[in-house]
């Protein structure tokens, strides 16, 4: 207080001249039973002193018949008292606007440091060591715990309290934290200190998940310039976090944008883009994936002895997984297939499933896979299904009919039970192999397009060429659907003997 | 898609209803998961309200099948509506569960 009044004693000097002036002997500025400042200097004896209180303290004149100038005096001390509320009021004022331009220019600085930050613990890490260069306490800490994230504890200089106890403590008093507020929770440690911690929420996408801390000793009081630069770097924090949660999430984005791109540049140069002529047959073939990769797959391979296979197969699930089984399984089949003499359908599926089987099973997925193998020579084709869709079969003016599954998809047991069976594929007669994309499509009412209507349609569409059935299979799907997303893959071959 | 668990005669029930497909299913793998490595591992997955099931709901299924055999026990299924009926018939996953047409058939069915 007296130094306040020392610094402001130029805003009494008028009215200490005033009384000068007037006859007595001295004024005085008095605070606390202590002198501040005495204008004039006479004494003598039989001088009468008159005092009058005031906020600050009180004003005393000295001089001889001054018992009347109370009144006045009185009124000094209140005009005193307004002009050094005045006087305060601006100094704190100054003393404020020093205050945030200093907090802007260290948060500008702060910035500048931690804006090429994109990990949430290096940032905080520099935050506390800031924090704690700046506002007068002992230790530092953060507490950041998100969903579905790795939960962040950063301490600084030192960790002195255990990170389950600051979490606990912390969801013990959230419930009774305000916005903006903060909460002390005196500790006693191992030393026998009670410790102050302050708990300042942080916002982190509009909801308090977050807190900065500080720890003092009990008698060590954060002032309200440390409370609210302490604020100030807290809501920073929270901004920063914010962005670089947000960073990290668009850099592993990207990451898994490419690699879904490299997947899909495999499975393309894996895929017939579409299939090779053969001699007594009309083939078509149309793929159409539900997303940048998939799990269906289909090959048409003609081997030197005369005999065609073709096989089309769809892996459980969708997304990287069955991507990365649907590689790995067309090339074992590929491989088995290529075996000399030219292997049976029911022998490279079995094969196929005792090379693949931990594999699916380690996955939780399996494939369905059917394969046929048309002779050239006697138009034959043997055929194995094991769990895929089924395959349709129209013979040229006859009715159609389903080759079904008769064993388990691959993945799903140690050993393949499926059987070969035997149709004819003369002029006329249509082989449509596709997957469960085209028959489960659905419509608004969620119903599905369903096999029924498929046999149907291929008795319709038989006697044209084998692009024509495909397309008008594909239209009439497309058009069942109609505005609903296709949500499966879809694979089809055609195949007609000419 | 809901699911709901209970215990009859020392047999594990699961009561899914809705879509049983990718995106729903991960709660019954959970489940599946513990319920079928604990001894009894008997279990009867009731499908009555469930309208769609895909690839990666049976992958669930028979990895739980596999598990409750582990442990000598096993999986049925029961009240399988006509679009989910025909989907483990096309697949002939069919053979590979024993399939009760309600939840006390397939309880005396486990039992025996």
């Amino acid at each position: 207080m007296s130094e306040f009044l020392q610094s402001s004693l130029d805003q009494v000097n008028p009215i200490a001249e005033a009384w000068l002036a007037s006859g007595v002997s001295s004024f005085s500025l008095w605070s606390d039973g202590t002198l501040i400042k005495k204008w004039g200097d006479g004494i003598s004896e039989d001088q009468e002193t008159v005092t009058a209180p005031m906020k600050y303290g009180e004003l005393r004149i000295t001089g001889r018949d001054i018992n009347s100038a109370l009144g006045r005096l009185s009124i000094d001390a209140k005009i005193v008292t307004v002009i050094l509320n005045q006087e305060n009021n601006r100094k704190l004022l100054c003393e404020e606007l020093v205050n945030t331009r200093d907090q802007l220019v260290i948060l500008s600085s702060i910035s500048e440091i931690t804006r090429k930050i994109i990990d949430p613990e290096e940032l905080l890490s520099v935050l506390a060591a800031e924090a704690h260069r700046l506002v007068n306490t002992e230790e530092i800490f953060f507490l950041i715990n998100i969903e579905d994230q790795a939960p962040i504890h950063v301490f600084y200089p030192r960790q002195s309290l255990d990170s389950e106890y600051l979490v606990e403590t912390s969801r013990s008093i959230k419930s009774k934290l305000q916005p903006n507020l903060i909460s002390t929770h005196p500790y006693e440690n191992g030393d026998g200190k009670n410790r102050d911690i302050l708990f300042i929420p942080i916002r982190v996408y509009k909801s308090e998940l977050a807190y900065m801390g500080c720890i003092n000793n009990h008698d060590n009081e954060l002032t309200s310039y440390d409370l609210k630069f302490a604020r100030a770097i807290a809501d920073y924090a929270g901004k920063e976090i914010e962005k670089a949660y947000l960073m990290r999430a668009n850099i592993e984005m990207a990451r898994i944008d490419t690699e879904i791109g490299l997947a899909q540049k495999i499975q393309k140069s894996l895929l017939l883009k579409e299939l090779p002529k053969v001699e007594g047959l009309d083939t078509y073939l149309l793929f159409q994936p539900a997303s940048r990769i998939s799990g269906d797959y289909y090959d048409l391979v003609i081997k030197p002895n005369g005999v065609i296979d073709f096989i089309i197969g769809d892996i459980s699930g969708k997304g990287m997984p069955a991507a990365l089984l649907m590689a790995m399984t067309l090339k074992v089949i590929r491989s088995v297939a290529d075996i000399d003499p030219s292997p049976t359908p029911d022998w490279i599926i079995k094969r196929s499933n005792e090379i693949l089987y931990k594999d699916y099973n380690d996955s939780v997925m399996f494939s369905t896979l059917f394969i046929g193998q048309y002779n050239l020579k006697t138009r034959e084709v043997s055929y194995s299904n094991a769990g895929h869709s089924p395959i349709i079969y129209c013979p040229a003016g006859g009715r159609a009919e389903m080759l079904r599954a008769d064993s388990v998809p691959l993945g799903i047991f140690e050993t393949q039970n499926c059987q070969i069976r035997k149709i004819r594929l003369s002029p006329g007669d249509v082989l449509v192999l596709a997957t469960d994309g085209i028959n489960e499509t659905s419509n608004q009412s969620s119903r599905l397009f369903g096999f029924t209507q498929l046999m149907i349609l291929v008795e319709m569409l038989a006697q044209k060429s084998a692009a024509d059935i495909c397309e008008g299979i594909l239209q009439a799907v497309q058009a069942y659907g109609g505005v609903k997303v296709q949500e499966d893959d879809r694979a089809m071959m055609v195949i007609k003997g000419v | 898609m809901a699911i709901k668990s209970n215990v009859v005669n020392n047999i594990k029930v699961l009561e899914i209803s809705g879509s049983f497909d990718i995106y729903t299913a991960s709660s019954v793998r959970e489940w599946l998961d513990q319920k079928a490595s604990e001894i009894p591992a008997n279990i009867v997955i009731d499908l009555s309200d469930v309208h769609f099931i895909d690839s990666t709901a049976l992958a669930i299924l028979i990895r739980g099948m596999k598990q409750a055999r582990e442990q000598d026990g096993d999986i049925c299924l029961c009240g399988l509506q006509q679009p989910v009926r025909m989907v483990l018939e096309l697949t002939r996953l069919d053979k590979v569960f024993e399939i009760y047409s309600d939840q006390n058939e397939a309880i005396i069915g486990l039992k025996i």
